[in-house]
């Protein structure tokens, strides 16, 4: 019996000490999240304002802009950027993004991948992908993005790339995160919501062509950089909320061992007495 | 003098939010000046110094080119880097220069970028020993 009180012991200790660590993972989880989530408010007004400027230019242009970011180019590969994360213990954020890029990349094409996980995925996969932007989930460097916008639109103007997509996890709430697939290049109008066209007397400078040509990329820049913290924001979220259940089953855990235990020291005194008393009464 | 609204937007956020009288800045197909009620406007600006004129006082910026979008009610200058003189690092200023010189003597570089890497960090020196 004394055994059985021991082991039980020991497991309510390795018990504490998991739930203390997931305690902590769920706090620091907690604070990164609140973190990006302002990242992500902050850089709202900059994104919308860029997509309303190209979804205007596009709507009062309709048809006459002959611009290469427009057209799809005729042959090239499908260039996929796959947003990951690089810790783990972060529930099914990763795993809904393997699903999400099974259903949608194909041998052949071309992955630049963000983050550790995917590169271990990819690899596991015998899948190519180009890894020099791996670590952009944790830098959050607004000049890599605009170096990795650089060499993409670079290969579409020379016609190396057929598509441009780019999969992400939307930041529905702090309990719900569905990956996506969006399409960047060539860029389509209709997929633009809630964008109102205000004023279709806009000069352009010096003209439309030449406008968009400056703008497609700096639209670029801010969609991938606005996926991007809104995946990692995802990231947080997903983890805080597996922590939140880990930390919720260790107590649960514990509250169950420790009944146990208790139900064990008392069958032990029960006996230890009527051994005694038994005793007592023999002689 | 009349004013308008001015909003330089950048990827942290709003930069700035505030009335002015006068814009100037340079987009790439030459210097121009803004004030209240211009015609909706839309161009690219080059890399090049930006200042405006706000009751009376010139505020000087460097700008790491961007967008300007002029509507009826407000002026917004979409950039990815906007510094006033006191906030450029000139040390660092001058480091970036002389990286992109000698990068523009390599031939193997990429001198589109050591190119605009240079007028940036020149501009940037620029706007910054002007001030002072």
């Amino acid at each position: 019996m004394a055994s059985n009180m021991q082991s039980i012991k020991r497991r309510i200790k390795s018990v504490e000490s998991t739930k203390k660590i997931t305690k902590a993972m769920q706090l620091v989880a907690t604070s990164k999240l609140r973190k990006t989530r302002n990242q992500l408010e902050q850089l709202k007004p900059y994104y919308s304002k860029v997509q309303e400027t190209v979804a205007e230019i596009l709507e009062s242009n309709k048809g006459l802009i002959d611009n290469p970011y427009l057209k799809e180019n005729p042959q090239g590969k499908n260039v996929y950027i796959v947003i990951t994360s690089s810790l783990g213990l972060c529930g099914g954020y990763n795993a809904n993004v393997f699903k999400k890029m099974e259903k949608e990349v194909h041998e052949g094409d071309l992955i630049y991948i963000i983050g550790n996980k995917g590169a271990g995925y990819l690899n596991h996969k015998g899948f190519e992908y180009n890894h020099h932007y791996i670590d952009l989930n944790s830098s959050m460097d607004f000049r890599e993005i605009v170096r990795l916008v650089g060499e993409l639109t670079q290969m579409y103007r020379n016609q190396e790339i057929h598509k441009m997509k780019i999969i992400y996890t939307e930041f529905v709430n702090n309990l719900t995160f569905t990956p996506r697939v969006v399409t960047l290049l060539p860029v389509d109008a209709s997929e633009f919501d809630d964008v109102e066209v205000t004023s279709r007397f806009t000069i352009f400078e010096p003209s439309p062509a030449e406008v968009l040509n400056h703008l497609i990329p700096m639209y670029l820049q801010s969609v991938i950089y606005g996926y991007l913290v809104e995946s990692v924001t995802s990231e947080n979220a997903s983890r805080r909320s597996s922590m939140e259940n880990a930390t919720d089953n260790a107590q649960e855990l514990i509250e169950d061992l420790l009944l146990k235990y208790n139900q064990a020291r008392q069958t032990a005194i029960t006996n230890e007495i009527s051994e005694i008393v038994a005793g007592a009464n023999a002689q | 003098m009349k004013t308008f609204k001015l909003r330089i937007v950048t990827p942290r956020g709003i930069y700035k939010e505030t009335e002015v009288e006068m814009l100037n800045l340079r987009t790439t197909s030459g210097q121009i000046g803004i004030l209240a009620n211009h015609l909706p406007l839309a161009s690219a600006i080059d890399i090049s110094e930006m200042n405006y004129i706000s009751k009376g006082e010139r505020y000087k910026f460097a700008l790491s080119g961007g967008f300007v979008y002029v509507n009826d009610d407000e002026t917004t200058i979409i950039a990815n880097a906007i510094e006033s003189p006191e906030e450029i690092d000139l040390r660092r200023a001058e480091e970036a220069k002389r990286r992109a010189e000698s990068k523009l003597q390599d031939e193997n570089a990429d001198i589109l970028r050591a190119e605009i890497a240079l007028r940036k960090a020149i501009l940037r020196i620029r706007v910054k020993n002007e001030q002072s």
